[in-house]
């Protein structure tokens, strides 16, 4: 049955050539222009990577001479030292972990349900609804309301006001939406003519045919998490329930930085005060913040592949 | 089969209306299960323990510790932890128990400003105080405690400010609400060369600035592959501030040359673009460093100069410039232009600032346990001086032969007493501490150079001989300024002021045309207001 | 769905009740953090007062509003801040679509895997550390000089060079981004039925009609919603970025309406005019949302509805 309507959605009439050529590769020029291409998109993302990481393990001297350095010069554990001897930055990294992996769990039910929900656009008052999820994508409220909502709800200063005030992003909620709403009607009708419910429609062919979206919009929601630190700064006024990228924003932005073309030359006097990290420090901080979140897209690519059938899915 | 399907279509539905269930009170439980420990942590310490106030007054240690919040920003790495030893030792001593919020100074204002504004203000705060609309605004609103009467209360206090910078901490009826935070207005961004390079080309110590400019062509000329001139950690023309002096320019308000009762901004004192034209034209030809004004990294020049690749600096630390220099080229050695001879015999010195950087305000809702507190600020400044000052023996400083305090330094002590545990539960240093000249000599030692340390007090002194000040009294706001100062600046000064470095083909005449239009957009009044409202129009004296 | 027979409303709400169940989480999700708190987008039109609150400082109508388009500067900024999100919309928007297509087209997994993995490294520096190493190469000490130079050429001004900052900051954005950016167009490729191409294949289409005839008609509803809402976004060109690319002698070109804000604004406390600008960019972008979702259903795509 399933199969049948998998089989009716093909444009069909679009696939009618008059070559009967069956080329399953590229050619050998096109296949190796683009194995050139893609090499070099992959060198100039990844020196700039190598270079912080050389930084990482060099000796503050060697990084004046030169910042260019893809390999550690005088090779040095030190600032890593510095990084494990730091308690608050250990704890910081538990809250990141703990807040994105609940955090994205709790990011992916709502979404899924409510991206769901909002596919069906044969309900009564869905334009209106699907308003009410894209009005918050343009207009914002601004910080001032949003922080007196959190104290009145009492979510200041807790660490789940890095989790909830965030649990549906309305851009990952209209792409999820759209996936399911591209998914061919018939399939479902079909497997609720077998008597499947809508939660059984939604559990056994919905989701395990939106493995790929899934795992992006996941993708989305933890690096969303793991780069916040903004709810941090604003709404956690107790340091030591701060995330990860708060305590490495201290670390690797120098005020002076910021400062350009300000008239005030009160804020010019602080230069003499402020405490400079060394520059390896700054970048073992960086890696050490930013590995573990690389690691987890390798892992999700194992939802990419390609070619999943419509037609296996039984109703 | 049919029944049985039904069946199983009800518990589907069973399950997913549970499912939703459970989805709105896990939002709704997140949202409350929180409320009774956020609450008490910021703003609301005051109102809980009123009472015992009075009975607490009398008695000194004896009393139950007074708890406060506390926000201020932190200038190092933000890796305070709660409860450390030198922590717990301060709350002993002190009869204290501080709930301190720390901010990261880079984005302490707008966090700051959104708490104020949420209604979530802390019992003591820091920010700009009377200098800065923002926070004068706060203040005429009634945020904060007027201390008038604590300061007479508590001399230490009182006396750790100079009366001139109380005076202008004060509103016009006299009300004082904010404690400053001092710096000692001497801060002389030296002309640093290396002077064994200089000693190679055969160039002799520079006295004036047609000396220095003779300096940097030799240097340019000798085909070395170094930069003639760079600049300290800051906006250029600050850095060099005290090269403008040689001009004659003091980088702000100065009497004008018409009417000597008027006092004018530096855009409309000759001396000051004389200056600012004068490093456009060394950049032109090569002599300053190319990346001034570009590099979005401040610390560029003080990176260079330390891997050996510049001669002469504006400004710098020459603390940590000295050692990293060492490191790269073990040969260095760093001297220090005199104040320098202006091309139409101006004398150089420094320009001083205003001793203040931010400080800090009683939330008025504190009023009732204010005395206590001000009782610990008397306290930090008499009996817990040591402690506040040196911090805790053998840990923090050790005592020489000769009996004097020696700092541990930062990366040999223990973590519960390093900088950045200390730097959150400071409070006020007084103005005798901040130019301590036993703690620099210690300082210097601390860096391996001790034997620069003489000439460095001898170059501080001559600088200092001559200062030169800006006129403007920081605590005078012009209405105009406050309502369209900064948008008009934007609109016909920002980009040209902003480039002088940039763009080589500004003129001064280009500049004075923008500026002209600048005044007529509504510079002109707020520059009449300011000579309106500031009666006292003389040279400011913040040294004595 | 379409054979069904009209019902009267009530009845087709009572048979939708469980799609709305679904549905309501989100609502209230909504409701709560985003509609509450939207009472204080009138600080759009008040003077704030903090003390007094938001619902009792003084009205003064539209005088922030005026104070932004009135500003001599203003049509500079939405010039530069429009150019530079189309450039955005020109170059940065069809490479990562390119780049996926391109990766499909692996058929070695490991090297596939590889390469998707590094391309996405660089989203994860911010722009501070990222403007960082890309001016060690266009400084005017940066590499590319030095080449220059010893190459006997001159130098060339990439850093204050009001003629390159719009190429300058389009390129590197997609330097930075596109990697992050394929990430959807390759889920949208994986979820290709494979019996697409199979069919295909038998009808002997070669390579390119294959990517024309099933890939791109596969991937063409998650393009046109990102087009929509990338469109959408027009009056945000990019905050961070330019931020740390931007000098004050390249105002004429660069400085978009976020920056100029963020001067103005956060530095000055100017908590209404952020909020005005931010009301203006929003009404814009209902409006561009509107019109290129209504283009894109007329040329028979699926887009936002």
């Amino acid at each position: 049955m399933v199969e049948q309507t998998a089989h009716a959605t093909q444009p069909v009439s679009e696939l009618k050539f008059s070559t009967r050529r069956s080329l399953d590769a590229n050619p050998w020029w096109a296949q190796s222009l683009i194995y050139l291409i893609l090499i070099g998109a992959g060198l100039i993302t990844l020196l700039p990577m190598v270079n912080v990481w050389a930084i990482s393990f060099s000796e503050a001297h060697e990084i004046y001479k030169n910042p260019m350095m893809l390999w550690p010069k005088s090779f040095t554990l030190e600032s890593y030292k510095y990084i494990f001897n730091t308690q608050v930055l250990l704890k910081a990294f538990g809250i990141t972990v703990f807040v994105t992996l609940v955090g994205t769990f709790l990011n992916l039910l709502f979404t899924a349900t409510g991206a769901y929900g909002l596919s069906k656009t044969h309900i009564p008052g869905h334009r209106f609804l699907l308003w009410i999820v894209i009005i918050p994508m343009l207009f914002g409220a601004g910080l001032i309301p949003m922080y007196i909502l959190l104290k009145n709800i009492g979510l200041l200063n807790s660490i789940w006001v890095m989790i909830i005030p965030s649990l549906v992003a309305p851009f990952n909620l209209i792409l999820m939406r759209n996936f399911f709403w591209s998914i061919p009607e018939s399939l479902e009708e079909s497997a609720r003519i077998d008597g499947a419910s809508d939660m059984r429609v939604l559990w056994s062919i919905i989701l395990p045919l939106s493995k790929p979206v899934i795992a992006t919009v996941g993708l989305f929601y933890a690096v969303g998490h793991w780069n916040d630190f903004f709810s941090g700064l604003f709404f956690i006024s107790d340091n030591s329930k701060w995330p990860l990228q708060m305590v490495l924003r201290s670390i690797i932005i120098d005020f002076n930085m910021l400062n350009m073309g300000t008239q005030n030359t009160n804020t010019l006097n602080d230069s003499s005060r402020l405490i400079v990290q060394p520059e390896n420090i700054k970048a073992a901080t960086i890696i050490f913040a930013i590995v573990p979140i690389l690691l987890v897209y390798p892992f999700l690519q194992k939802y990419f592949v390609k070619g999943i059938m419509l037609g296996s899915v039984k109703g | 089969m049919d029944q049985q399907k039904t069946k199983k279509k009800q518990l589907m539905k069973a399950g997913l209306l549970s499912l939703v269930v459970i989805m709105l009170l896990s939002l709704f439980t997140g949202c409350t299960s929180n409320n009774n420990t956020s609450s008490s942590t910021e703003g609301s310490t005051n109102g809980e323990a009123a009472g015992d106030n009075e009975t607490g007054d009398t008695s000194g240690d004896s009393s139950e510790p007074l708890k406060f919040s506390y926000s201020r920003p932190t200038w190092g790495p933000a890796t305070y932890t709660k409860g450390g030893a030198y922590e717990k030792e301060l709350f002993k001593q002190g009869n204290v128990d501080i709930d301190v919020r720390i901010i990261p100074v880079v984005d302490y204002d707008a966090t700051i400003k959104t708490t104020a504004a949420g209604g979530n203000m802390p019992d003591v705060i820091w920010g700009w105080g009377p200098v800065d609309a923002f926070w004068k605004d706060l203040q005429d609103q009634g945020a904060f405690l007027k201390i008038n009467e604590y300061l007479d209360q508590y001399p230490a206090i009182k006396d750790a400010v100079p009366a001139g910078i109380w005076d202008k901490m004060a509103d016009d009826k006299g009300d004082i609400y904010f404690i400053p935070n001092l710096i000692y207005p001497v801060v002389p961004f030296f002309i640093n060369y290396r002077a064994d390079i200089f000693e190679e080309l055969g160039i002799a110590e520079p006295t004036s600035i047609a000396e220095l400019q003779s300096a940097l062509e030799k240097i340019k000329a000798s085909g070395k592959d170094i930069v003639p001139m760079t600049m300290g950690n800051t906006v250029p023309f600050w850095a060099g501030k005290d090269l403008a002096t040689a001009f004659g320019s003091g980088s702000g308000w100065a009497p004008s040359k018409d009417d000597p009762n008027k006092i004018v901004p530096p855009e409309m004192q000759e001396e000051h673009l004389n200056y600012k034209f004068w490093l456009q034209d060394m950049k032109k030809k090569g002599l300053f460093d190319e990346e001034a004004g570009v590099n979005p990294d401040a610390s560029f020049g003080e990176t260079k100069f330390k891997a050996g690749r510049a001669a002469v600096i504006l400004g710098g630390n020459l603390q940590s410039l000295y050692p990293e220099l060492k490191k790269s080229v073990p040969t260095a050695d760093i001297k220090t232009l005199s104040p320098l001879t202006g091309l139409n015999g101006e004398k150089g010195g420094t320009r001083v600032v205003f001793p203040q950087d931010r400080g800090f305000y009683v939330n008025v809702k504190f009023k009732d346990k204010a005395d206590q507190f001000f009782k610990f600020l008397n306290w930090s400044l008499t009996d817990g001086t040591e402690l506040r000052r040196y911090g805790i023996e053998g840990k923090m400083f050790t005592v020489n032969p000769e009996g004097k305090k020696v700092p541990i330094p930062d990366d040999e002590r223990e973590n519960d007493y390093k900088g950045a545990q200390i730097e959150p539960l400071k409070f006020i240093d007084p103005m005798s501490e901040k130019l301590d000249w036993e703690a620099q000599e210690l300082n210097f030692i601390g860096a391996g150079i001790q034997d620069k340390f003489e000439y460095y007090k001898g170059m501080f002194e001559k600088y200092a001989a001559n200062a030169y000040n800006d006129y403007k009294d920081p605590t005078v706001t012009s209405p105009t300024q406050a309502e369209i100062g900064p948008q008009i600046w934007e609109d016909y000064m920002a980009k040209v002021d902003g480039s002088i470095l940039t763009d080589m083909n500004l003129t001064k005449d280009a500049y004075k045309a923008a500026y002209q239009k600048y005044l007529d957009a509504g510079g002109q009044k707020i520059i009449d207001e300011i000579n309106e409202l500031q009666k006292n129009k003389s040279e400011p004296n913040y040294v004595d | 769905m379409s054979a069904k027979p009209v019902h009267a409303l009530g009845t087709r709400i009572w048979k939708s009740r469980f799609i709305y169940l679904l549905i309501l989480p989100t609502i209230i999700y909504f409701a709560i953090f985003t509609y509450a708190p939207f009472y204080g987008i009138t600080i759009a039109f008040k003077d704030y007062k903090i003390i007094a609150g938001i619902m009792d400082s003084p009205w003064v109508g539209f005088k922030h509003f005026e104070a932004m388009f009135t500003s001599e500067k203003f049509p500079t900024l939405l010039k530069n801040t429009i150019i530079i999100s189309l450039y955005r919309l020109l170059f940065g928007f069809p490479i990562p679509i390119l780049f996926a297509l391109m990766l499909n087209e692996v058929r070695h997994m490991l090297f596939k895997r590889f390469i998707q993995t590094v391309t996405y490294f660089p989203h994860f520096l911010s722009w501070v550390v990222f403007a960082g190493i890309i001016y060690n190469f266009i400084g005017p000490s940066g590499i590319i000089n030095l080449v220059l130079v010893n190459t006997g050429l001159d130098k060339f001004n990439f850093t204050t060079n009001p003629d390159v900052f719009r190429t300058l900051v389009v390129i590197t954005a997609i330097l930075k981004e596109f990697g992050w950016g394929a990430i959807i167009y390759l889920a949208a490729l994986s979820g290709i039925d494979s019996q697409l191409y199979e069919a295909a294949k038998i009808d002997g289409a070669g390579k390119l009609r294959q990517i024309w005839h099933v890939t791109l008609p596969g991937i063409r509803p998650i393009i046109a919603l990102l087009f929509c809402l990338q469109l959408a976004g027009i009056l945000d060109a990019g905050f961070d970025q330019i931020f740390m690319f931007l000098n004050p002698a390249l105002y004429d070109v660069g400085d978009i309406i976020d920056t100029y804000v963020y001067r103005l604004g956060i530095l000055q406390s100017q908590f209404e005019l952020a909020t005005a600008v931010g009301l203006f960019k929003g009404v814009i972008g209902m409006i561009l949302i509107i019109t290129a979702n209504t283009i894109i259903r007329r040329m028979g795509e699926k887009s936002l509805w």
